[in-house]
Order: structure tokens, then sequence, then C-alpha cells
């Protein structure tokens, strides 16, 4: 968290204007500075430079491959390779959610899973809710 | 009804606008997704993004109205040129303003109305981004917040490779 207690999120989202309206409306709110990324190489070299206060992932699942980029990214997150707290709060952005995923995200510590469709308002609460746990996880 | 004044440096305003040649251009997608975005975000029936010309209003972009520009002097748009701020009406019959406007007595019945101008730095404002329901309702902090970042995007549409600075 910075000096003046704004939270530091990181959003990871492919829809540029879901991804600008968010961090638009929260940074304007000056309740969280918002780093964007539109794509998970992006997120990935962001989660390795610089420290978040927490991050909201859209998961692209069922993986097109067989490879969810966003599970890796919060994977890498929780291992704590990157330079983040490993329990950072995270919120995943889904389009649907089977059993499958979500036993996945429990594992992971997930602390809000959002499906769509969702508001940006949503988002924003989502944001504001993760004050408490990133203090915890920041100690 | 109260017709709407006209801004401080009207001519300033409507040169500004013209020079973005947009006005009775086709619909374009970049702007219909954020009015089609902005009506699912506030549930709203009606979401415009309304240029205010010398003599009307013209969509450039439109959900739930079928008509593509109506009289400045019904415009509650034109009302909203005149502050920085987003122009809140939570009930239009409650308001001298509009209460016995054709478009709040008649089809497409008005009640609630939020415009945020489309404003320069310097005060010009060529149009709004607008939200309509048919109810009374009201905006909270978040969600002027979340209009004013729609409406920010809409500016950076409009000015995105016309070479007009400052907005």
């Amino acid at each position: 968290m910075s000096d003046t207690g704004m939270l530091k999120i990181l959003l990871v989202e492919p829809s540029n204007l879901l991804r600008r309206t968010v961090a638009m409306t929260v940074n304007s709110l000056g309740t969280a500075g918002v780093t964007e990324a539109a794509t998970y190489t992006t997120a990935q070299q962001l989660c390795e430079s610089q420290r978040f206060d927490g991050a909201v992932v859209a998961l692209d699942w069922p993986p097109a491959n067989g490879l969810c980029q966003g599970l890796s990214l919060i994977q890498q997150i929780r291992s704590g390779e990157g330079a983040s707290a490993a329990s950072i709060p995270i919120a995943a952005l889904v389009d649907s959610c089977d059993a499958e995923l979500l036993q996945i995200l429990r594992d992971c510590a997930i602390s809000r899973i959002l499906i769509k469709p969702f508001r940006v308002r949503d988002v924003v609460d989502t944001i504001d809710g993760m004050r408490d746990l990133a203090r915890l996880a920041t100690r | 009804m109260i017709k709407p004044a006209l801004p401080d440096d009207e001519q300033g305003r409507l040169a500004l606008l013209h020079q973005l040649l947009i006005l009775d251009t086709p619909p374009e997608e970049r702007f219909d997704k954020i009015v089609a975005f902005a009506a699912s975000e506030f549930n709203v029936p009606i979401c415009l993004v309304s240029l205010v010309d010398a003599d009307r209003q013209w969509f450039k972009a439109r959900v739930g109205i079928d008509a593509s520009e109506t009289e400045r002097d019904l415009s509650f748009c034109a009302h909203a040129l005149l502050s920085e701020d987003i122009l809140l009406v939570p009930d239009a019959l409650l308001d001298p303003r509009f209460h016995d406007n054709p478009a709040v007595a008649g089809a497409p019945h008005i009640r609630f109305y939020a415009g945020a101008p489309l404003s320069r730095q310097d005060g010009l404002a060529i149009g709004t981004l607008c939200l309509i329901d048919t109810a009374p309702r009201t905006l909270d902090q978040v969600e002027r917040a979340i209009l004013e970042s729609l409406r920010d995007l809409v500016l950076l549409e409009l000015t995105a490779h016309r070479g007009v600075s400052d907005v």
C-alpha cells in the first residue's frame, strides 16, 4: 500500500471498454490506483516488476487450448514469484463458472468471483472491498 | 417549460463542434458500443451521445430512440451544456424546466435524465453522454463517476485523429 494509504490494484481484462471504465472510475474516486493490463503477457511483466495490494483478473475459462493464462497468472502470484505478497486479495472475472473452476478458485484462495453479466459498479465495489484483506496481506 | 439559455461562448462552441466534422455522419461502432455499454450498466432504456448544434440536437449514437435529432429548444442536453457537472434530473415532472416538455408529457415519457457534458478543458461543451429513464431515479457518487468515465471515453473518441487538442 502506498504512503497515502491508497491501494495499488492490478486489473487484467482484455475488454478495453470494461477495463478502461473501471480504471478511470476507481482512479477518479481516489479509492485505489489501478494499473491496467489488456493481456496476460503484460500482466506477468507488471507482476514481476511492481508490487500490488490486490488484483482483478479476467479468466479465459474454459481454456481454448488447454492453458488458462489467467489461472497461471494467479498461481504465479500465489507462489510468491512476483513482487507482490503471495496472499494479496484476488478477484476473478469469468463468463461462467463450473464445479471444476470453482474448486480451482477456492484452492487459489480467490476472494471474490464475478460472473458475467456484471456491472462496472460490481468491479469498483470489489476493489473497494479489498482494503482490509490487502492490509493483512502486506503486513 | 423553460427553454435552455445559450452558453457564454456559443459561437466558439459551435465552431469547435463543426471543426470535428462529425455532424450527420453515419453511425460508428466505437460510439455505439459505449452507449450500449452505458445503457446496460445503468439499466436505462435510452442512452445517447447527443451533439448540440445551433438549432437541433443530433445523436451520434443512440439506444432506445428512433429519432436521429430533435429541436434544441426541447432538448434536455442543451440545458446540460450550461454546467461543467452532470445535469441530474431525478424526476422531470417535478422540474419546472421540463415538467411540460413534450418528451415528458408524451413519448418517450422521460422522467429521469442524467447528462454528462462533453466539455473541453476551457469549458466549451459540444454535447452530452446522457442517460434517460421512464421512471424517477437518481445516481450516487460511484454511478456519477462511472458516467463521467464513459463520457471521457466518448471525448477521447470524438477527438481521436481529429487534431483537436486540449480536450
